[in-house]
């Protein structure tokens, strides 16, 4: 993955002529932010968009094919699918922010702390590490949410508890080369605390891989979210979460295919924008050193 | 002898890692609210029955003796008898275990045609309009929820065209083979995107190396500095990422599985969750940790065999 290619960087101040020219420069980034753009607008506004209540049902409507005022059609209770997909946004987006936004904290300090101590503290929560990679990440967060019971709050609680392994094991590597490199050495000579070292000077200096791998991860988060609504382990109908409209419309694939089409099409549409802008991000990230 | 040593050496680290999986499984297993027995129970429970159960499932024993019972147990397969089916879980997943290993292997092949080529091509034209094709698709495809995929390929090649089954799994090898193809597809689709992109890199780059250039100065032909020396070493890292990916997949095998009605341990898993059959649930769970670490401990073992450059520490 791309997240690798940013190890090297010295800790250099951005440069803004640059950040210009890779602005026009990196078309990923540009188009990532419009498609992230309208995701968020679509999240903040959905009444103004879609003209249907996600979930008044109309029972003279079932089940119809896309038209000019259903564009997505009707669901098997005469919802109009458009509505519950503009209205799922919010829903999914949350999901997929809140649910990178915790392990990114959690797994950037544990790799800061096992990172910067090294010894028997690394030892401790690099184990602790090797035992939550043996596991699928799906699977352990199924097995999670399997004994705290369905629901969206399970859901998050179950990738909260999996999901930091990848940012400590990110930013530990960072930090273990960080810690040599001489603007710490300096510091350490100045003699400035262990705390103030890692944060005010370590900190800034690694957290660049763990930033684009959160973009990556957002996506990621939000199709397991998505994922574990349509096994109904997530958000339950009636609420309109894509992966949940998937679930329901299943029943109805070979009569009414627009139910499940469009709500994925969503999915594949937020996902792609934030692994745009993850892409560009990364190559922002890589040009600031040059 | 040192090759030896190092296998000898990974291997013996994997049994600490699998015996803290076993406590996490443990406690995971007693966090559960209501003890096993009253959830083996369920509306039949009374209090002397309950008592009973507990004594014969050993729960009023201390916490460490239970866990000791439990790891004897894990460890002659002995994973207690399934709620529902009512039969040993062991005999269970090991019907179950031949469909997900089939899945997973023939997704890996998947992987494998869909990637090389595509990752190869889009290396050679890079920025040109192959390369910018491939990379956007790439791109696409790691946004597509599986499930999704899953489901539009059963309505397009199940339903309408008919070539494959509408999920099901078959009476013989070659119905099993059949209906595996749109799974396998499906689960293939998301790696092969990571893999291209990972090849295409290291084509680029290894493109670019001055021993690339060494040898097409000595004059060796064009197809043989791309087969042996451009092909060879781009392979190498790729290669290693999807047999890391591998446990990844088979993780996927449990949504796919429930997409398309294969009866893996993928989708066992989803249904002894809704039906509280905990017995299962940890055994599969086991079984995935245990999985991941031997394929880990493979890929490692012939990565050392593959690159004579990777040291053996």
């Amino acid at each position: 993955m791309d997240t690798l290619d940013i190890t090297a960087l010295p800790p250099a101040a951005l440069n803004r002529k640059k950040k210009i020219s890779i602005w026009k420069k990196s078309p990923s980034l540009n188009a990532g932010v419009v498609m992230v753009g309208l995701v968020l607008i679509f999240a903040g506004l959905p009444g103004l968009i879609a003209a249907f209540s996600p979930t008044s049902q109309d029972a003279d409507h079932i089940l119809e094919a896309p038209s000019l005022a259903h564009p997505f059609g009707t669901d098997n209770f005469g919802r109009d699918v458009f509505a519950r997909v503009v209205h799922g946004t919010r829903i999914d987006l949350t999901i997929g922010l809140l649910a990178t936004l915790v392990p990114f904290i959690t797994g950037s300090l544990i790799g800061l702390i096992a990172g910067y101590y090294g010894k028997w503290v690394d030892s401790v929560l690099m184990r602790i590490l090797d035992i939550f990679m043996a596991f699928p990440f799906i699977v352990l967060v199924i097995a999670i949410v399997a004994i705290l019971g369905p629901g969206l709050n399970n859901l998050y609680i179950a990738i909260w508890l999996v999901g930091w392994k990848d940012y400590a094991r990110l930013v530990r590597s960072e930090v273990m080369v960080a810690k040599n490199a001489e603007y710490v050495q300096a510091a350490k000579i100045l003699g400035f605390g262990d705390l103030r070292i890692l944060l005010r000077h370590i900190l800034p200096n690694v957290l660049s891989v763990s930033i684009v791998f959160a973009a990556a991860d957002v996506v990621m988060c939000m199709l397991s979210g998505a994922s574990l609504s349509f096994l109904g382990l997530g958000v339950q109908p009636p609420t309109p979460e894509w992966g949940a409209i998937i679930s329901e419309g299943r029943a109805y694939l070979s009569q009414a295919w627009w139910i499940c089409a469009f709500p994925g099409l969503a999915l594949v549409f937020a996902g792609t924008g934030f692994s745009l802008l993850g892409d560009g991000l990364s190559d922002l990230l890589r040009t600031k050193g040059r | 002898m040192e090759q030896l040593n190092y296998i000898l050496k990974r291997t013996l680290q994997i049994i600490p890692v699998l015996f803290f999986v076993t406590i996490l499984i443990f406690v995971m297993m007693r966090l559960i609210p209501g003890d096993p027995a009253s959830v083996m129970l369920g509306d039949k429970a009374t209090p002397e029955l309950l008592k009973q159960v507990q004594a014969r499932m050993g729960l009023d024993k201390p916490y460490l003796v239970q866990y000791l019972i439990f790891l004897r147990n894990l460890l002659s397969f002995d994973f207690g008898n399934s709620l529902l089916y009512v039969v040993p879980v062991s005999q269970l997943l090991a019907k179950r275990i031949v469909v997900t290993l089939t899945l997973t292997i023939m997704a890996a092949i998947f992987v494998i045609v869909i990637s090389f080529p595509l990752g190869y091509l889009a290396g050679r034209k890079k920025d040109r309009l192959p390369d910018q094709i491939i990379r956007t698709s790439a791109l696409v495809a790691l946004s597509m929820p599986q499930f999704w995929l899953g489901i539009l390929c059963l309505l397009l090649f199940g339903l309408k065209l008919r070539w494959f089954p509408v999920g099901g799994w078959g009476s013989d090898w070659g119905e099993h083979l059949r209906s595996l193809v749109l799974p396998a597809f499906t689960e293939a689709l998301a790696t092969s995107a990571l893999m291209i992109r990972n090849l295409r890199n290291n084509v680029v780059d290894v493109a670019r190396s001055d021993y690339v250039d060494f040898a097409r100065s000595k004059g060796l032909k064009e197809s043989v500095v791309r087969s042996r020396h451009i092909v060879r070493n781009a392979l190498i890292s790729t290669v290693t990422l999807l047999a890391l990916r591998i446990g990844g997949m088979l993780g996927g095998a449990v949504i796919i599985e429930t997409v398309f009605a294969l009866p893996g341990v993928g989708s066992l898993m989803v249904q002894s969750v809704f039906s509280r059959d905990y017995s299962v649930v940890q055994a599969v769970v086991f079984m995935f940790a245990s999985l991941v670490l031997v394929v880990n401990l493979i890929t490692d073992v012939s990565y050392s065999f593959l690159d004579p450059r990777v040291k053996l520490e």
